[in-house]
């Protein structure tokens, strides 16, 4: 249904600006999705999620740049490289409670933004990296919505699969009652290690179209500012929600636009927003629109009564 | 002769973490909320006190005083509008509010001040001490007589004040503590007052070293968080001792590796800490939920 939108709205605009919000729109549902299985599912607060995004992006940018190989590859490096970079970030970190997991990641991000801005030889310091190639075979800013929407449809239905799965129950369980769910037998370190892994490889993956699609990577693309925004943005759509990934990035991509006429006061209002959000609507707006409409997507919840 | 310039560097850096430390501790004793705007807190006293000093011309103590005053309304006004009518407050809620609180107060001070840096001139002029060969300047001598002076009151107010010891039980048990007839919300509001003061007065005394912007507000929670964690959670003392090592970790680790691995390393540090020894070094106070 929603496919059959995304499949029509390249040929109804031809404006330039439209198409191209909607291809951000596109790379940021992708990145949110990935957050909100981290938060969502896991139950783990990643303020790290901003650095995984730029370490795809980065991977892919270096393997095309400085090694000549094609966006392709660049997909596949990329991909593996968060994945296990992920890895090895999370095997230590999800056993952490709530806030030394927030705190970790969010050093995380400051680490991953520092490095960026220092290692000058491999990313090109502050002044990143340019003349990105975009992807071989799509040339106009059509097929490139057509393309990262293709990609994000994709992760999306993968996450509604794994969701209704063994392993979204099982994380479900983990993530209300930890301690009954160890008891039941589930391996909650490893299904949370998944988790968070699957999370930042969604991140890298939405990396790697930011960078094929803008051409141009900076640290500055990637500050622990950003991981904050995504956590609260996350949190607005409903981190509980798949469909909540979308409206977050709606969020995201559409409200500094309509921010930007308040100049100054932009990130003051934001802020303000984020927290009337998680004050009043912590379950998400997309949760406070089902209860009144019961007709976006969302996942199954198979015990509830 | 390095090896003493660093350790009193780390000093310097320490000193500024271990005050920060500590106002955020005193927020989290009283209400186990780990409070993320506290870095815009101390960056928005700090901002505050430069207008006064810089372009108003007001005398540095009267600035002082009405800067922490402001601090301390802020903070307050964060506990009375966003803390406490928060509906069922989950922790990835409360994180995010206060991660909101604290981008909406950075977004502030970008309103009023602009991105620039700030600074102000060191309150006690003077030259550098010498000693063993290597140099500290007087401020950070006064911060760590602010640090200790700090300390030693909160010491003080919690174990001999009918009101420290109103918030010492709170942390314990909050629902017997209202039993007792302490009222839990003000404790809770004058907590955080409390603790955006501190939080305040080290904004300020920061400033003569370090530039104070926009942009520091993440930067100064993390660090003060970091301190807490490594010297002990909850732990006033903790968070001076945590403060200061974190302080000469740095220092260390930026003199003889390279600035930008110190992070790294700090931040490896801070992994193998929580996985060794999660309650830090003096012990936590934790409750266990």
């Amino acid at each position: 249904m929603f496919s059959i939108f995304i499949g029509i709205f390249p040929f109804i605009t031809q404006n330039k600006y439209y198409l191209s919000v909607g291809t951000f729109l596109g790379i940021n549902t992708l990145l949110i999705l990935g957050l909100v299985m981290i938060m969502g599912f896991g139950g783990l607060p990643s303020l790290g999620h901003g650095a995984f995004y730029g370490f795809g992006a980065y991977v892919t940018s270096i393997l095309n740049t400085k090694l000549e190989l094609s966006p392709l590859i660049g997909l596949v490096g990329a991909l593996l490289l968060t994945g296990i970079v992920a890895l090895i970030i999370a095997i230590p970190t999800v056993k952490l409670k709530g806030h030394y997991l927030a705190l970790v990641t969010l050093g995380l991000s400051f680490i991953f933004y520092t490095l960026g801005v220092e290692c000058e030889l491999l990313t090109g310091g502050i002044d990143g990296i340019t003349r990105i190639q975009r992807f071989p075979f799509v040339t106009t800013d059509r097929g490139y919505f057509l393309i990262i929407w293709l990609v994000t449809l994709f992760f999306l239905l993968l996450s509604f699969h794994i969701v209704n799965s063994r392993m979204g129950r099982a994380l479900n369980a983990t993530r209300e009652e930890e301690i009954a769910a160890t008891v039941s037998g589930i391996n909650v370190q490893s299904y949370k290690v998944q988790a968070f892994v699957l999370g930042c490889v969604y991140a890298g993956i939405a990396g790697w179209q930011y960078a094929h699609y803008v051409t141009f990577i900076s640290p500055h693309c990637f500050t622990p500012h950003l991981s904050v925004v995504l956590v609260a943005v996350g949190m607005l759509g409903g981190v509980r929600n798949i469909g909540g990934a979308l409206v977050g990035a709606l969020v995201m991509t559409l409200i500094p636009e309509f921010l930007r006429a308040f100049g100054d006061f932009e990130i003051l209002i934001f802020g303000i927003m984020i927290v009337l959000v998680a004050m009043y609507m912590p379950e998400g707006i997309t949760k406070f629109i089902i209860q009144g409409l019961g007709k976006f997507i969302k996942f199954k919840k198979p015990y509830r009564a | 002769m390095m090896f003493v310039q660093t350790i009193f560097s780390g000093i310097t850096n320490g000193s500024i973490y271990a005050l920060i430390a500590v106002g955020l501790i005193i927020a989290f004793n009283a209400t186990d909320v780990i409070n993320f705007a506290h870095g815009s807190v101390i960056v928005f006293a700090s901002m505050i006190m430069v207008t006064l000093v810089e372009k108003l011309g007001i005398s540095i103590a009267l600035s002082f005083i009405i800067s922490v005053g402001a601090a301390a309304l802020l903070g307050a006004c964060l506990e009375r509008l966003i803390i406490r009518p928060a509906k069922n407050p989950t922790l990835l809620s409360l994180i995010i509010i206060t991660l909101g609180a604290g981008m909406a107060i950075e977004g502030l001070i970008m309103a009023i001040w602009g991105k620039e840096f700030m600074s102000l001139s060191p309150f006690i002029k003077g030259k550098s001490i010498t000693v063993l060969g290597a140099t500290i300047i007087p401020q950070v001598v006064l911060i760590i007589g602010s640090a200790a002076v700090i300390v030693v009151f909160l010491e003080l107010y919690y174990k001999k004040t009918i009101s420290g010891k109103a918030m010492t039980a709170c942390f314990i048990d909050k629902v017997m503590a209202r039993l007792l007839g302490i009222r839990a919300s003000r404790v809770s509001l004058f907590s955080f007052a409390l603790s955006a003061a501190v939080g305040g007065v080290a904004g300020i005394l920061i400033t003569p070293i370090t530039f104070t912007s926009h942009n520091l507000c993440l930067w100064w929670v993390l660090k003060g968080f970091i301190a807490s964690v490594i010297g002990g959670m909850g732990n006033i003392y903790g968070a001076v001792l945590g403060g200061f090592l974190l302080g000469e970790l740095e220092s260390f680790s930026a003199g003889y590796l390279s600035s930008a691995y110190s992070n790294i390393l700090v931040f490896l540090v801070l992994i193998i800490a929580l996985y060794l020894r999660p309650t830090g070094i003096l012990g936590s106070i934790e409750k266990s939920h």
